[in-house]
């Protein structure tokens, strides 16, 4: 199969800073991916660049064979760690908008995923706690039928009570032939729902691997040993 | 792809605009009423020096309610469509930019719905100023304007000439105005850590630049004026009368000499600013 992401040489620098440093991976469809590393590690660097907010100072990635551009951005459903919408639009405008402009979106998807969060859809964006909003972008996010998800904190935001039930949306709404890349600091919230898992390090890829060969080669779980593994 | 990012851009700037519109031509009525009615009763000049006192304060603060709001206009018009490029460079830069549409698309778009808004701003101030003048009898006389211009065809003259060098003159200089504050909030967030700070910076030198190039476009293009023999303008007497004007021939060649720089100089200008804010906002692009 071919990858549905790959990544060669990958580098990023703002100034003297290295964001990332010369990153190779390639990602198979179908695959739940944690985007695993302490602050600054690079995470959003690579989930900015891979949906196109980003232009790489060195090395270069492909998505579906493609250089990030409105090729990609068609095929990749992103989930920044921002609230994006215009305060004023009602939420329901927002489901139209996403309905507009992405020929992958499923409308009925939408409003099924707000009524079961509870969310008014008639109510303003910026009426809605901040909780919430991330809620309603994670509905469009997911509502999408597209071939790489890119998940920036997406439980970040939201309480602990929240966190299983955002999980649970994400893994019975994706595309299955799609992959999935969540970044994370929560691991311990995530891990049960992951297939592989990526550590990253000052910009490297310190680790990529499966969830099961972790558990079966350390007996640990991955939250154990990326506290073994990023201790200060 | 760029019909609907348009539809968006209107769909969030409307209510701004209408809210705007409404008001003035309301300021505008309430003027023309206030001006008819004393006029008509005889206000201003009644011998009642208490009422025609409180109803001329009552009329001047309209009158300076409806200046404000008129300028107001004008200056929102463009704040509102500087502030909408300059939020695309913050957090809804998340949403916009990873839509499936390219960075022409994108600047297009904001160009397009810019350029209307500002047509129909320019629009509402004359429909206001119609309103407000409504009763008054001078205002008849535009229509004079279409018999002016018949009787300059008549002459030979070539008006509708010029007004279409004034029209693109004016399409050119309004879009490389807002063009010159694009270019300088796509640059912004490069130079300063504050992105407001970076944008302002970037105006400062954006302007500087501008200024340089400008100059150097009027020597290039005003020296092959001066090379144009001025034994070539000539003056026509108006057959039945005493006065003497330049001969149509030379009013034209004048009026495509004098926009024509303008028209070039802008275009060079607008050219210049959308290539450079297309690179920024595809290589440089760096949302907080």
């Amino acid at each position: 199969m071919s990858p549905v992401l790959q990544a060669q040489g990958l580098t990023k620098q703002y100034g003297g800073l290295v964001a990332l440093n010369g990153m190779n991976i390639s990602l198979e469809p179908g695959r739940i991916v944690g985007l695993l590393g302490p602050n600054g590690s690079g995470k959003t660097t690579f989930i900015k660049i891979a949906a196109g907010l980003l232009a790489p100072t060195a090395g270069q990635v492909q998505i579906g064979g493609m250089e990030p551009g409105p090729g990609t951005k068609q095929i990749v459903s992103y989930l920044p760690d921002r609230t994006y919408f215009d305060g004023w639009m009602k939420v329901r405008e927002c489901v139209e908008m996403f309905a507009d402009f992405y020929t992958d979106f499923n409308r009925n998807k939408a409003y099924d995923m707000l009524q079961s969060l509870g969310i008014d859809a008639n109510k303003r964006f910026k009426t809605l706690s901040k909780g919430t909003q991330e809620k309603v972008q994670l509905a469009m996010v997911m509502s999408r039928s597209a071939q790489l998800y890119l998940l920036d904190e997406p439980i970040g935001g939201v309480d602990p009570a929240a966190r299983d039930y955002i999980l649970e949306t994400i893994i019975r709404n994706y595309n299955e032939q799609g992959t999935v890349i969540i970044s994370t600091h929560l691991i311990y919230d995530i891990e049960r729902v992951l297939d592989d898992v990526i550590f990253l390090m000052n910009g490297f890829v310190e680790r990529f691997t499966s969830v099961d060969q972790i558990r079966e080669q350390s007996g640990k779980s991955v939250d154990e040993v990326f506290r073994e593994a990023f201790r200060c | 792809m760029l019909g609907k990012l348009i539809k968006y851009e209107f769909k969030a700037t409307s209510r701004m605009f209408l809210l705007m519109y409404a008001a003035l031509i309301l300021v505008a009525a309430i003027n023309s009423v206030l001006l008819i009615g004393g006029l008509n009763a005889g206000l201003y000049t009644s011998g009642n020096d208490l009422v025609a006192t409180i109803y001329s304060i009552i009329s001047a603060l309209a009158a300076t309610v409806y200046f404000f709001a008129m300028f107001a206009v004008s200056i929102l018009t463009f704040v509102v469509i500087v502030v909408r490029f300059y939020r695309l460079f913050g957090d809804e830069g998340y949403l916009w930019f990873t839509l499936p549409a390219t960075p022409n698309q994108h600047l297009i778009s904001k160009l397009i719905v810019a350029l209307v808004w500002s047509l129909a701003s320019g629009v509402v101030i004359m429909l206001s100023l119609g309103i407000l003048f409504i009763g008054q009898g001078w205002v008849q006389e535009l229509w004079r304007i279409p018999q002016l211009i018949g009787e300059m065809i008549a002459m030979g003259y070539n008006p509708l000439l010029w007004l279409v060098l004034i029209l693109i003159m004016a399409l050119v200089a309004t879009v490389s105005g807002f063009m010159m504050f694009f270019t300088a909030i796509a640059i912004g967030p490069n130079l300063t850590k504050s992105r407001l700070g970076g944008s302002v910076l970037a105006y400062i030198l954006v302007y500087v630049i501008t200024q340089i190039v400008a100059t150097i476009q009027m020597v290039v293009l005003v020296f092959p004026i001066s090379q144009i023999n001025a034994q070539s303008y000539r003056f026509e007497a108006i057959p039945g009368s005493a006065i003497e004007l330049l001969a149509p021939s030379a009013v034209d060649q004048v009026a495509l000499w004098f926009f024509g720089i303008f028209i070039v100089g802008y275009t060079v200008m607008m050219v210049g600013y959308y290539l450079v804010t297309r690179y920024f906002m595809t290589k440089k692009l760096n949302l907080p």
